[in-house]
């Protein structure tokens, strides 16, 4: 009963924040969705303006009064100092760089000031941790990034939820907080998991069950040395030739050129799913790189053969997004083939 | 210690020496094992800023917080609540210096430290401590500025902090006045070990410890002419009753209230009195007082023994207007008084003195013939003044009179009085202060080692006659004050006595004398004595009538002021009515854009400039570039650069890049 209460509570919460956040990437902080309240030594300065003034009319004490009232004013006074810090930022959550899972994801926020205060904090909660930002922006230098890590996440589509960004200034006593909703999510790759990759030939029914599909091996297989070309990737660079001081050269490698074929996921079945969505995240990059036109079958998604780097980028996030009910629908297609 | 104190510590560095600072004042009532304890949290706290020690174990801490409650529980009976109170709170900074290791550690930390000076404010209230303790007040903010200063150094941060300071003191300063005093809302705990000013009872045999402190006791502030030394004596409270041992108010003398009213006639003086809390109902006067003013909650009466007295003690600083009489004869009251307790004598005591008395055969004499006789006894035998007596504490009075001989005031004011009891003159002592130091030109300062005791004896003709045996010893007692008649053994026991002496051989350090009595009695006036009757008072000023309706309209007016004030503070005036608020290069990178550049976010001003640099004239790239190296200087460089000549080089290139503009219009018109 508490539970569903506390769930409901927090839905009804966070689509308040999603309204209030107008679900913006670059924020401005003003009066329609910045939040105040004293910190915890706020408050207990304002507890100990309250003793003093009971202690210094009791007393009849006016200097213990006078330091009451210099707390009440202190407190009053950053309440506007604090809110005015806090708004003359802007934070802009860029959209947050895929990555793979046994790495950590970065965040890129970049932090711009309109420069009427220096110094001060900002901190960032996201999914509960906070990643303090000590603000360098001085005057006249409007703009700063600040690049959180985040934890490992599992490989898939994560959306961060929101970003609660507090800011405090002056003397600690209050703090001022706001709400982001990035739109874009995380993306996490499955890790990689070396293994040489087998390509399927297949026919144009790529249904997969009528498919009379043959086994291509890919290795790499050495043509030749040629001249450095600005396109080549750099580890066809060989530093061999470099190091004997011959200039910079290219190993030219022949075999994968016009070769075509798939990548299938139930040539995996006997491992566990995450392992094998590992292993064909390592193939794709090694036959992406090589230029090597291939198809990725993952039982109910299938992307036709192709090469480039929006093909490598369509099949990391298929394999991101691949799903366990996919998997078993698979499954279900293999033991009834 | 060479090594270099990082930044992170500094605040941790400054609140401890700010502890050490805030503590210090507070000696007296701090308990010897607090003081062990203060020693170590401070020694380990302030060893952290150098070297890694790691902060103690929470379980270990708690098992030594519950110990050191355990303690200040036990000895809490001998030093009072208040005391009690200062220890606790520095004994729970220790405790916390001894775990700090988080933010939020050293807030605990500032906030005890906040409420440890508040109880210093209750023991020092003079100027010199609150000028003391408001260092530590912004000691203790620019260590909660530093905890949230960011990337902002010391330095500037340091501004920032004085900057806020300063804006906040207005508002401090509005709600003092404004805010309405109220009575204390229950009765509050004293100070246990203070030093007592006169207290009720006299008991000569014992160890003088008055005349041990130089604490002030009050101003009086002359309209005119001041009292020569030899007639400065403050009448403060009439001892009748001898038991022995002690003198002490045997019953008490009825308030002048009913009493036929006083016709005042001779010398004035006329002068405002500023005492501080006595303890006690009894006020200060010269004789013959009249009250004419009264500033203190309190009304204050005058009694048959001339004494001045409020309803209850004072517990507060009392503010009086007297006139004082001193050429009347105090002989008023004869029909009401009882003599018969002015010759009350304990039965079977200094046998000594009864039988020396009886030798004199007196029977025929007068009472001044008396008074004169029993004096010549102090001035023709071997008597001496000192502080430090032996004890006298049986038969004092003989012991003082024919053994010892040696003495203070109430030992002989004492001796006296006794011996005209027994020659059956009515005879009483008045304990009060003589003397008092004069500040400038109308003030007199009168100190706790100024407390003095004289003798009255009753003429039917000429009524009460004030005797001081004392100055028949000491004669510079009562002309120079206390230090001309001490040796130098006994004027060390005087608390600050070095620096009083060398305060009055100095010229220079005695005109700073003059002037710190002065800001104390101004501070005292302003600060300390305001109270409802001076908001009373604001608020006739201001509006003819003290009503509720006009202290409604006062306290709106004054909230809408601090508002005003507030506004007057975030609003942004620069930003309105100049473009001094935008900084140099985002004037330049606008002037960029607006002839399409366009700055990619993840550049600085540097790079985007050097990127479109080929697109530039050789003219436009010397003066961007000019303006470059002058502004990264200003920014960044620890080289000094004023604001105007980076202003300069922007107006130089804006100019060019605007020139060329305009040029390329003209030639496409």
């Amino acid at each position: 009963m508490i539970t569903s209460i506390k769930k409901r509570y927090w839905a009804i919460h966070y689509e308040w924040v999603v309204k209030k956040a107008a679900a913006q990437q670059a924020q401005g902080f003003g009066l329609h969705n910045t939040f105040i309240l004293p910190t915890s030594f706020g408050w207990s300065t304002i507890a100990v303006a309250i003793c003093l003034f009971v202690l210094g009319t009791n007393y009849q004490n006016n200097i213990v009064l006078s330091l009451s009232y210099l707390l009440l004013a202190l407190n009053l006074l950053s309440l506007f100092h604090n809110y005015f810090f806090f708004t003359q930022h802007k934070v802009d959550v860029t959209r947050p760089i895929p990555d793979y899972a046994n790495r950590k994801p970065h965040l890129k926020l970049s932090i711009s000031s309109s420069g009427t205060y220096s110094g001060g904090e900002l901190n960032f909660i996201i999914e509960g941790l906070i990643y303090n930002y000590p603000v360098s922006i001085k005057k006249g230098h409007h703009k700063d990034n600040f690049d959180i890590r985040l934890p490992k996440h599992p490989r898939g589509i994560h959306y961060l939820g929101k970003i609660t960004v507090n800011g405090i200034y002056g003397f600690g006593l209050f703090k001022c907080w706001s709400y982001i909703v990035p739109d874009d999510p995380l993306v996490v790759y499955p890790a990689v998991e070396k293994q040489a990759a087998i390509l399927h030939k297949m026919n144009d029914d790529v249904s997969g069950k009528e498919a009379s599909d043959s086994q291509i091996s890919i290795s790499d297989n050495l043509q030749g040395i040629r001249q450095h070309q600005k396109t080549d990737p750099l580890h066809h660079v060989s530093w061999k030739h470099v190091a004997k001081g011959q200039g910079l050269l290219s190993k030219d490698f022949n075999e994968s050129t016009g070769i075509s074929g798939w990548l299938l996921l139930r040539d995996f079945l006997d491992l566990p799913i995450e392992k094998a969505l590992m292993i064909l995240c390592f193939q794709v990059q090694e036959l992406s790189r090589d230029k090597v036109s291939f198809g990725l079958d993952l039982g109910s998604h299938k992307i036709l053969p192709n090469s480039g780097e929006k093909h490598l980028k369509e099949c990391l996030l298929s394999l991101a997004s691949y799903s366990a009910e996919s998997n078993n629908n698979a499954k279900a297609a293999t033991i009834a083939s | 210690m060479s090594q270099q104190i990082s930044p992170s510590k500094l605040p941790a560095l400054i609140a401890v020496a700010t502890f050490c600072y805030t503590v210090m004042p507070l000696a007296s009532p701090i308990m010897v094992w607090v003081w062990v304890l203060f020693i170590c949290a401070v020694g380990i706290a302030g060893a952290r800023a150098f070297y890694d020690i790691p902060p103690l174990k929470n379980m270990t801490l708690n098992l030594f917080a519950v110990f050191c409650l355990g303690l200040l529980v036990v000895f809490s009976d001998d030093y009072g609540l208040l005391s009690t109170m200062v220890n606790l709170l520095v004994v729970a900074c220790c405790l916390k210096f001894l775990m700090l290791h988080k933010k939020s550690d050293l807030h605990v930390i500032l906030v005890v430290q906040i409420f440890l000076i508040a109880c210093g404010f209750i023991y020092h209230q003079a100027v010199g401590f609150a000028i003391y303790y408001s260092i530590a007040i912004c000691s203790l903010l620019y260590v909660a500025f530093l905890l949230n200063a960011g990337n902002l150094r010391s330095k500037p941060s340091f501004r920032q902090t004085t900057k806020l300071l300063i804006q906040t003191v207005p508002i401090a300063v509005a709600l003092f006045l404004v805010v309405p005093r109220l009575p204390p809302f229950w009765q509050t705990p004293t100070e246990s070990n203070t030093k007592t000013g006169l207290s009720e009872s006299v008991t000569p045999g014992d160890i003088a410890n008055l005349a041990q402190s130089a604490d002030l006791v009050f101003r009086a502030e002359f309209n005119g002419e001041i009292p020569a030394p030899a007639e400065r004596y403050w009448r403060s409270i009439v001892l009748d009753y001898f038991d022995g041992a002690t003198w002490t108010i045997g019953s008490e003398a009825i308030a002048n209230d009913n009493q036929p009213y006083l016709r005042y006639e001779g010398n004035v003086f006329r002068y405002l009195i500023m005492a501080e809390p006595t303890q006690t109902k009894w006020l200060f006067s010269l004789d013959i007082p009249r009250v004419t003013d009264v500033m203190s909650s309190q009304n204050i009466y005058m009694n048959q023994n001339y004494q001045l007295h409020a309803n209850g003690a004072a517990t507060q600083p009392s503010l009086y207007v007297l006139e004082s009489y001193p050429g009347m004869k105090l002989d008023h009251y004869q029909d009401t008084l009882n003599f018969e307790k002015y010759l009350q004598v304990p039965n079977n005591t200094n046998p000594q003195t009864n039988a020396w008395i009886d030798s004199l055969n007196l029977a025929n004499k007068n009472t001044l013939e008396i008074i004169q006789l029993l004096t010549s006894k102090f001035t023709q035998e071997a008597f001496s003044y000192t502080l430090k007596p032996p004890l006298m504490q049986n038969e004092s009075v003989d012991q003082f009179l024919f053994d010892y001989q040696r003495g203070f005031c109430s030992h002989y004011a004492s001796a006296l009085t006794y011996m005209l009891r027994i020659a059956n003159v009515p005879a009483r002592i008045v304990t009060g202060y003589q003397g008092g130091q004069v500040q400038g030109d109308a003030i007199i300062t009168v100190r706790q080692y100024d407390a003095h005791a004289w003798v009255e004896a009753w003429d039917d003709t000429v009524g009460w006659i004030r005797i001081d045996p004392t100055s028949l010893v000491a004669p510079n007692r009562l002309l120079s004050g206390l230090f001309s008649s001490l040796d130098d053994e006994d004027s060390d026991l005087i608390e600050g006595n070095e620096l009083f002496r060398n305060m009055a051989s100095f010229w220079g350090l005695k005109q700073l004398n003059d002037l710190i009595t002065i800001a104390n009695h101004n501070w005292s006036q302003m600060v300390l004595d305001f109270d409802q009757d001076s908001q009373r008072s604001i608020l006739e000023s201001l509006f003819g009538d003290a009503n509720a309706k006009n202290l409604i309209t006062f306290l709106i007016a004054s909230f809408i002021a601090i508002g005003a004030f507030i506004t007057f503070l975030f609003v942004p005036w620069r930003r309105w009515f100049s473009a001094g608020e935008v900084s140099a290069d985002v004037l330049l990178v606008e002037a960029l854009e607006n002839k399409g550049y366009d700055k990619h976010v993840s550049e600085t001003l540097k790079q985007f400039c050097q990127r479109i640099s080929p697109e530039l004239n050789r003219e436009q790239n010397n003066l961007v570039n000019k303006f470059i190296d002058a502004f990264y200087t200003y920014q960044y460089s620890t080289e000094s650069i004023k604001y105007s000549q980076v202003e300069a080089c922007l107006m130089d290139s804006l100019n060019c890049l605007t020139k060329r503009k305009n040029k390329a219009s003209n030639a496409n018109s």
